[in-house]
């Protein structure tokens, strides 16, 4: 019989497990982007536990702090430094690829063995034969690690927003840029609140605070969703919605606002293309080479009712000043070739088209009763409306059209450009510093200035040929022209060419029934015109030969499933390296896997963005588990070994994609830069001078202000087009206010025609009838099948990355599930925990059910981020999403619409599939 | 959230090759610094001389001379029976090893203010770094010796006149405030204080006061 427990011993083990010997700061620097700053202890080299440390300083008294700033993912991030998914020491596949037979090689044979295939590939393929898959996750020193080796050698780089399709292509429609965000705090300052594609009480768990507190601030807080969320839960209103049918709801509210006169008038003249005239046949913008010998193509008209006369849209200002551009009416103009042109004006366009959504006419799509709809125009059009968007839409067929249709919203309502308005997703901001280091030949302030003495002078040169460019312009402009140079590049081209898509994107059943022609041919069109010329990488005749992975799991994540990948691409390749942390889907399916440190094990720097306006550090507070390495001294010694074996295979100097020459000669030497940039301490020291330079950070900043307390707010913008994006001036006692130059400075947008833009007069658009929004049904992706099959992200985990953490596994049912309504489980006999299958022409997955009444009859949703290997087969959800991709993002090269890196780009679609589901057994 | 490719982007040009310029105000700061750097090495027999015949504050008030405000500099000599052997000795007392229970004014930074001071060091050694300067270990003196800290701020101040971009010449301007500020003048009062208490030789005592008086006035002036 064992002895009692001695209460003493165990009092002590108790205070013992408190005790700790260092205490740094963390944040996760995962998919979240969020900058938590958590305190770290640890003894022993072990790391014990973490907690917020709730160190953000209140900026104004009248708006709450962001503090905690914390999830249940970070309390528990420390339980996966030792998870038992974590990976140790470099390993080797010894089986078939997938067969989950492994040896343990040193670090020397790996990177000799990935060196050799990297040298193989650029002898005989050429360096873009190297592909590597872009991340957001791991931070920026896991980024700065892999993309300056990509850089140095001449690979490629899939755009990651390409591949996680984050990016709300409505936005980029009407604004010229997505990023948009304001940073959480300003959501204190909104009157309304519509939660609206999104879940925060889900997925943005440290911001999440700012809704209630906005409640009690007087807010009226509605969520917009087909499912009764969690965020429903906080919110005063719930209208349920059909999935899908977003744009019929907005613009049912867009018909209310205009005809009962709700509209902001003076808003909508400056700051859309509204007022703007176009050819009342083609519906195409009268433009300057349309009526005057002299004008550019880009200059478009407005019609004075002041003077009765037609009048130049300034480019170089929103305000219209002295004229009074005309809203209604129709015109008659002549046009240079003698012809007569009946005119009229985006607003009239628009007007019709929101013909076809009265309240009633709406809500036969959407579901939403018509009074709503009338209730929620006239409650929008009175006050300030922020809508809290996610990234949900992004990933639907039909996405852009509903974010379009939302911007309609805030335009009609007057509502971007001032405290507590706007739509909120991410926008990029801050750390200039990083950017500049890209350009840096080595280190110190007199590179620094050199390189933005260099950027200065291109802006300048770019300037004069187009005196009327904001900064922002310019920088988007300059952007371009460094793109072709650069490693990215838009993944479809990646996806349709090398990963077996074709069929099934050119399975017109399951795309928009209105394409005119085959994906593939719209397709071969924008490729011949050019559109997307020094973009698609690798370029023809060039088979990809090396994958590296660095800590993303494209198994899991590949919309259309991981069979394209599995089926078409891995057999093509001789090398699939996968630099991670923890042994993914991805990782099990690769030939080499090499251990990387994880946060808490190394310095790092968080994504600079909008949502705290804060760069978040994590700290070391032990050493890296087993021999696990930083991705930055993976690479550097990577670097080496290419050298190495550039030497060996008499492979040093070749050329580049584009047909300049590159060497590996000092390969592992300029990785440093001889040695400057050796350990990441001096690279994020570096970032944060740079950055006090670029004016972006306080005085103040640096590793030792960071290691005190934890983060550092932002100071400005930047010089970078992505942060000039945000338009407004920060101020350091005020939440961040997306757009203000928009609307109190009349600082033109990047687009076509210098205003938030609703008409897209591109002759695709136009033959798709989106050259104005409107509604369309996703489109019959998967089949003919009754339950619509959407998703979102989970409240346990960031995507896959928290899978294996046993505290978080211990919080919900630890299977993949999907959840259904009490009405359709009635209907296929299923009950709560019974193992279905969900199918569609695409495919199948077998997974357990959870019977909900907060879900719609007709949907399914599986939330994201469950390893595929958790299913029978390997089949998860994403074996029945085809993962089509619009044909309409193909278009470039028409104003805005342009390739962007993380922005404008074709991007696949993951919701919104139809399945069909049969019960399997108890 | 991605590294800019400006490849195409050709940027002439090496912010690292100084124009050459007149002696001008800012000149004069950075020959105000150079001399204390001379003065607080560790002395030697010119050093000893100097001192001998009151020629500190001369050489200061010669540096001074464009200097865009005024700065009494005083008036300071050694006395005459103090030999040379005796004033180092007095400086290695005071300043870097005391008699037994470590020098009454230690003259490095880092021993002040009741920091880490390896931290600190490495602080200072990075942002020498960063503005151009590097240290090395057979350097005999470290990175926040006073003597290196005042020939940082001279450099700072002759590359700021000397820049070849406005931009740079901000940058370099800005360099001094912050170091001054977080870097410089906080220690060196308390340093003086030290100083002043350690009953050493006035003349000692006049420079650390000078010293420190300086590089107040020279952060307000550069404020202003
Ligand atoms: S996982 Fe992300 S949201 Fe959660 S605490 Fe960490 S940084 Fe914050």
């Amino acid at each position: 019989m064992a002895p009692p427990p001695d209460k003493r011993a165990s009092g002590s083990q108790y205070r013992d497990r408190w005790s700790w010997d260092k205490v740094t700061f963390g944040t996760h620097c995962l998919n979240c982007l969020a900058t938590c700053s958590y305190r770290v202890y640890s003894a022993n080299g072990k790391v014990l536990f973490e907690e917020p440390s709730a160190l953000f300083e209140q900026i104004n008294p009248d708006v709450p702090d962001m503090n905690p700033m914390a999830c249940q993912k970070g309390s528990a991030w420390s339980q996966q430094i030792e998870g038992p998914d974590r990976l140790l020491y470099p390993l080797r596949r010894a089986g078939e690829r997938g067969e989950g037979k492994w040896e343990q090689i040193s670090w020397d044979e790996a990177l000799t063995e990935v060196a050799e295939a990297v040298v193989e590939a650029i002898d005989l393929e050429g360096p873009e034969s190297v592909v590597f898959e872009e991340t957001v996750e791991g931070g920026l020193l896991t980024q700065a690690a892999y993309l300056r080796f990509a850089g140095l050698i001449g690979a490629v780089t899939l755009d990651a927003n390409g591949l996680i399709n984050d990016f709300p292509a409505g936005h980029h429609i009407t604004f010229g840029k997505f990023s948009c965000a304001s940073s959480q705090d300003d959501t204190f300052n909104g009157e309304v609140l519509l939660i609206w594609h999104s879940n925060p009480a889900y997925t943005a768990i440290p911001y999440a605070h700012f809704i209630t507190e906005a409640r009690y601030n007087g807010a009226e807080v509605i969520t917009i969703a087909p499912d009764y969320s969690a965020s429903a839960v906080i919110s005063d209103k719930y209208v349920p919605i059909k999935a899908g049918t977003d744009a019929a709801f907005a613009l049912g509210m867009c018909k209310v606002m205009i005809d009962e006169n709700l509209y902001h008038e003076d808003f909508v003249i400056a700051q859309t293309d509204l007022p703007l005239l176009v050819n009342a046949q083609t519906r195409r913008f009268i433009r300057g080479n349309d009526v005057d010998n002299h004008a550019p193509e880009d200059q478009f008209y407005w019609w004075d009712t002041k003077t009765d006369a037609l009048v130049l849209a300034p480019r170089d200002t929103l305000d219209p000043g002295a004229i009074k551009p005309a809203l209604e009416g129709t015109w008659e103009l002549t046009a240079l070739d003698g012809s007569t042109i009946s005119v009229t004006t985006v607003w009239e366009l628009m007007r019709k088209r929101l013909q076809d959504y009265t309240p009633e006419l709406a809500s036969e799509i959407c579901g939403v009763h018509p009074d709503v709809i009338r209730t929620m125009a006239r409650t929008i059009a009175s006050k300030r409306t922020k809508i809290l968007e996610g990234f949900n839409t992004a990933k639907y067929y039909h996405g852009d059209l509903m974010e379009r249709a939302m911007c309609l919203v805030l335009a009609l309502s007057g509502n971007w450009g001032r405290k507590g308005t706007g739509i909120q997703g991410l926008a990029l901001a801050g750390l200039d510093g990083y950017q500049l280091w890209g350009m840096k030949q080595k280190k110190g302030v007199m590179e620094t200035i050199r390189v933005m003495d260099g950027i200065d002078d291109a802006m300048a040169k770019l300037r004069e040929q187009s005196p009327d460019a904001t900064d922002e312009i310019l920088g988007y402009e300059l952007l371009q022209r460094g793109l072709v140079s650069g490693t990215a590049s838009p993944p479809a081209f990646f996806h349709y060419y090398h990963c077996g898509y074709e069929e099934t994107w050119n399975n017109a059943e399951w795309s928009d029934p209105e394409m005119k022609r085959s994906f593939e041919e719209y397709l071969d069109d924008a490729v011949r015109r050019g559109w997307w010329g020094g973009l698609i990488k690798p370029g023809s005749g060039t088979d990809p030969s090396v994958l590296f992975c660095v800590a993303t799991n494209p198994i899991r994540r590949q919309r259309g499933g991981a069979s394209g990948l599995l089926d078409t691409l891995w057999p093509t390749l001789d090398k699939i390296v996968v630099v991670d942390n923890r042994m993914s889907a991805t990782a099990l399916q690769a030939d080499i896997v090499l251990p990387a440190a994880m946060q808490y094990e190394r310095p790092n720097l968080q994504y600079a963005i909008t949502h705290s306006f804060s760069l978040g550090f994590s700290d070391q507070a032990v050493p890296p588990q087993g021999e696990a390495k930083t991705e930055w001294e993976i690479f550097s010694l990577l670097s080496q070994k290419v050298e190495e074996q550039g030497k060996e295979q008499d492979c040093l100097d070749y050329q580049d994609g584009r047909r300049q020459p590159k060497t590996l000669r000092g390969l592992g030497e300029t990785f440093t830069a001889n040695g400057t940039w050796s350990n990441e301490e001096d690279i994020i020291n570096e970032w944060l001078q740079d950055s006090i330079e670029a004016g972006t950070l306080p005085r103040n900043a640096s590793l030792a202000e960071l290691r005190e307390k934890g983060q550092i707010r932002f100071t400005g913008l930047g010089m970078f087009a992505p942060g000039l994006s945000l338009a407004t001036d920060v101020k350091k006692d005020e939440p961040v206010t997306a757009f203000t130059w928009h609307t109190e400075n009349f600082v033109p947008f990047p687009t076509l025609t210098r205003r938030a833009q609703f008409l897209i007069d591109h002759p695709w658009f136009a033959e798709a009838d989106e050259d104005l929004v409107k509604h369309k049904n996703p489109p019959q992706m998967g089949g003919d099948y009754p339950l619509l099959l959407t998703s979102g992200h989970s409240r346990w985990t960031i995507h896959a990355s928290a899978m294996g953490n046993e505290v978080l596994a211990g919080t919900h049912r630890a299977e993949p599930l999907a959840t259904l309504s009490q009405i359709d489980a009635k209907t296929y006999g299923i009950e709560d925990g019974d193992l279905i299958e969900i199918r569609n022409d695409r495919g199948s997955a077998k997974i357990r059910a959870k019977v909900a009444g907060r879900i719609m009859p007709g949907q399914i949703v599986i939330y994201n981020g469950w390893e595929p290997h958790m299913f029978e087969g390997w089949k998860g959800p994403n074996s029945v999403e085809p993962g089509m991709v619009k044909w309409l993002h193909l278009v470039s090269r028409y104003g805005h619409l342009r390739y962007l890196p993380f922005g404008w780009q074709p991007v696949p679609a993951d919701r919104a599939v139809y399945v069909e589901v049969e019960r399997l057994s108890s | 959230m991605f590294v800019y490719s400006l490849d195409g982007l050709k940027i002439d040009g090496d912010l690292a090759k100084d124009v050459e310029i007149e002696d001008n105000e800012i000149t004069a700061r950075s020959g105000v610094y150079q001399t204390f750097g001379k003065l607080f090495i560790a002395p030697d027999a010119e050093a000893h001389q100097l001192a001998v015949d009151g020629k500190w504050p001369e050489k200061l008030r010669e540096a001074a001379e464009l200097l865009a405000y005024d700065f009494d500099f005083g008036e300071a000599s050694l006395d005459g029976s103090v030999s040379a052997e005796d004033f180092q000795a007095e400086y290695i007392r005071v300043f870097d090893v005391g008699s037994g229970d470590g020098p009454p004014a230690p003259i490095v930074g880092g021993a002040y203010g009741g920091v880490d001071r390896r931290k600190k060091m490495e602080e200072v050694a990075r942002f020498f770094e960063y503005f151009g300067l590097t240290t090395t270990p057979d350097d005999p003196r470290p990175p926040d010796h006073l003597a290196t800290e005042c020939e940082f701020m001279q450099y700072l101040a002759f590359k700021e006149a000397a820049s070849p971009s406005p931009r740079l010449g901000v940058s370099f301007h800005r360099a001094q405030d912050d170091f001054l500020e977080r870097q410089f003048v906080d220690w060196l009062q308390e340093f003086a204080a030290k100083v002043e208490a350690a009953e050493t030789m006035p003349f000692w005592v006049w420079a650390a006061k000078t010293a420190a008086g300086f590089a107040k006035a020279d952060m307000q002036h550069i404020r202003s």
